[in-house]
């Protein structure tokens, strides 16, 4: 990866749910709306989709003191530009490709639309666009980058909640946020440092587990468990071959 | 079902026919090896059946496509700079079963047309026998991986239901039983129209002898599959809730205990018995796909 890799920092603890950056994601990249119903949740659109790149997620919780029953958690979803990427590894066609500073998008003219990015993230962001036939996603609006902006969610948010700049910046406000929320909660913790993934492009700060927040505890890219499932199948099938052959050559009948 | 799937009936189907042509494939390559004039008519029509099966789930995954006239981006890289020229590189990823599969299925449909002309050859010209069982050999890590790679494709996936290491076993377990229960039918089937002598169906108790077997390991692997996943509410979804019936009558019971039992017996049947027994086993694995493939997609609250 290169040095100057650019990250976006996410410090959930801020979020106050006004959507902005889903509006500013939807405007920017012309993203079509959605026709939703009414689901029980102020969460809306439901759930991310071909048209929709980036969601605030609205999580209801037990709150932790008497006088707090309920905890309203927000997080904004999108596209975590994993370092090592799930989608770029098992895209068949090469679609999915990343720039020198970490972005991964998928190249709208190769996309065969075979669905498999859609079936293996383990974070489950692309998705197949039906009028397309294509998968879609947030490419970190590549377009805003190449000009020197950054991308329209992190311009758009008012409390900033989405910062946007180098990997090394980012880390560092990540550690200081984190120092500050682990005075209030000692679960607090920075999802998508280098450990995971080869570093998210899209951190978060959580005051909370990530699992409070929906999100995989301990994230794995598929490709490192290809050999021994490969082997699982070949060595059976070998013997049983075998046994075919054995049992049809030694008919004396 | 409501909801839509992003891998549909046909990768279901697809999943069903590749893997019945590579069975085919894999048990006329070893019936011919065995060198018995017995089962010289079992090698033939499982040579000539292998390939139409995985032309036809072919034909469906490029249907399935979300641009299905773009299938041969999987297969070519772009050059640079040249976006509406296709580059002389074949396109090839090797950490994407996906891309694994396109070029195994590609090589495995031409080596038994290959396997098919030189079957027929030989009936004419006997010194082509070495030739074609070199080209079953060369052609058989190809059908055995066509086997294998959809288990490896599916185990990908975070869903528990696909991230099962027994996946890949019963793939290839299941594609070596219905490939025999495939090439059983049609013997049956010749045999009803009377293009084959009764004198070629004397294989046939044999080879319904070698699928029971077959059933037997078929039938413990499915078991240890459920087993691995019972702690998820998928699995308990797919034999449990959901549909267990379909599972445990129609998978299970009529795809593989009533064929085995039966076929354990021995004894030459009458060819519309053998008929109707390859069929369940065909239907199981039908089924076993759908249950599968419909299962890991489904929302489970």
């Amino acid at each position: 990866m290169s040095a100057d890799r650019v990250t976006m920092l996410i410090d959930v603890s801020k979020c106050i749910g006004c959507r902005a950056c889903q509006v500013a994601c939807k405007q920017w990249n012309q993203l079509k709306a959605e026709e939703t119903q009414f689901s029980g949740t102020y969460q809306n659109p439901p759930a991310l989709s071909g048209n929709t790149w980036t969601l605030v997620r609205f999580n209801e919780v037990e709150g932790k003191s008497p006088n707090k029953t309920t905890e309203w958690l927000f997080r904004k979803d999108q596209c975590h530009h994993c370092g090592e990427a799930t989608c770029e590894q098992v895209c068949p066609t090469g679609a999915i490709q990343r720039t020198d500073k970490g972005v991964v998008f998928i190249n709208q003219s190769i996309c065969a639309g075979c669905k498999y990015c859609v079936e293996t993230c383990p974070f489950q962001t692309p998705h197949p666009d039906h009028e397309t036939g294509t998968a879609r996603k947030c490419w970190m609006c590549l377009d805003r980058l190449q000009h020197g902006m950054e991308p329209a969610c992190a311009t758009a948010c008012p409390t900033d909640t989405v910062r946007f700049g180098t990997r090394v910046e980012m880390l560092d406000l990540a550690r200081s946020r984190l120092a500050e929320l682990k005075k209030e909660n000692p679960d607090a913790n920075i999802y998508g440092d280098d450990d995971m993934l080869g570093g998210l492009g899209v951190m978060y700060v959580l005051p909370e587990k990530p699992s409070v927040y929906d999100l995989p505890g301990n994230p794995q890219i598929p490709h490192s468990k290809i050999y021994y499932r490969w082997a699982m199948g070949i060595i059976p099938g070998l013997a049983i071959l075998g046994g075919i052959w054995a049992y049809l050559t030694k008919d004396e009948s | 079902m409501g909801h839509h799937l992003n891998w549909g009936i046909p990768l279901v189907i697809d999943l069903f026919t590749a893997a019945m042509g590579a069975g085919a494939f894999m048990l006329a390559v070893m019936a011919d090896l065995s060198g018995r004039a017995k089962y010289r008519t079992t090698s033939t029509v499982g040579a000539l059946i292998a390939p139409w099966p995985a032309i036809a789930g072919v034909a469906l995954l490029v249907i399935d496509l979300g641009k299905p006239l773009r299938f041969w981006e999987m297969m070519l890289r772009r050059g640079p700079g040249l976006l509406w020229l296709k580059s002389p590189y074949l396109m090839f990823n090797p950490t994407s079963t996906m891309s694994i599969g396109t070029w195994v299925l590609t090589i495995f449909i031409y080596a038994s047309f290959g396997y098919i002309a030189l079957t027929i050859l030989s009936y004419f010209w006997e010194k082509l026998a070495l030739l074609r069982k070199l080209m079953g050999l060369a052609g058989l890590p190809f059908a055995m991986a066509v086997t294998i790679y959809t288990g490896v494709l599916l185990a990908a996936s975070p869903n528990p239901l696909w991230n099962n290491a027994m996946l890949p076993v019963l793939f290839v377990v299941s594609a070596l039983v219905t490939g025999s229960a495939a090439v059983i039918a049609c013997m049956a089937v010749l045999r009803i129209l009377d293009l084959i002598e009764p004198a070629e169906m004397a294989a046939v108790p044999r080879l319904e002898k070698m699928m029971s077997v077959i059933l037997v390991v078929n039938l413990l692997v499915a078991l240890a599959f459920v087993g691995l996943g019972l702690g998820t509410a998928e699995m308990r979804y797919a034999v449990g809730g959901g549909l267990g019936l379909l599972w445990w009558v129609g998978i299970i019971g009529l795809g593989m205990v009533v064929p085995l039992v039966a076929g354990l017996k021995g004894g030459e049947k009458q060819p519309h018995v053998s008929l109707v027994l390859a069929a369940l086993v065909l239907m199981g694995g039908l089924f076993l796909r759908y249950v599968i493939l419909v299962v890991g997609q489904t929302p489970i609250a």
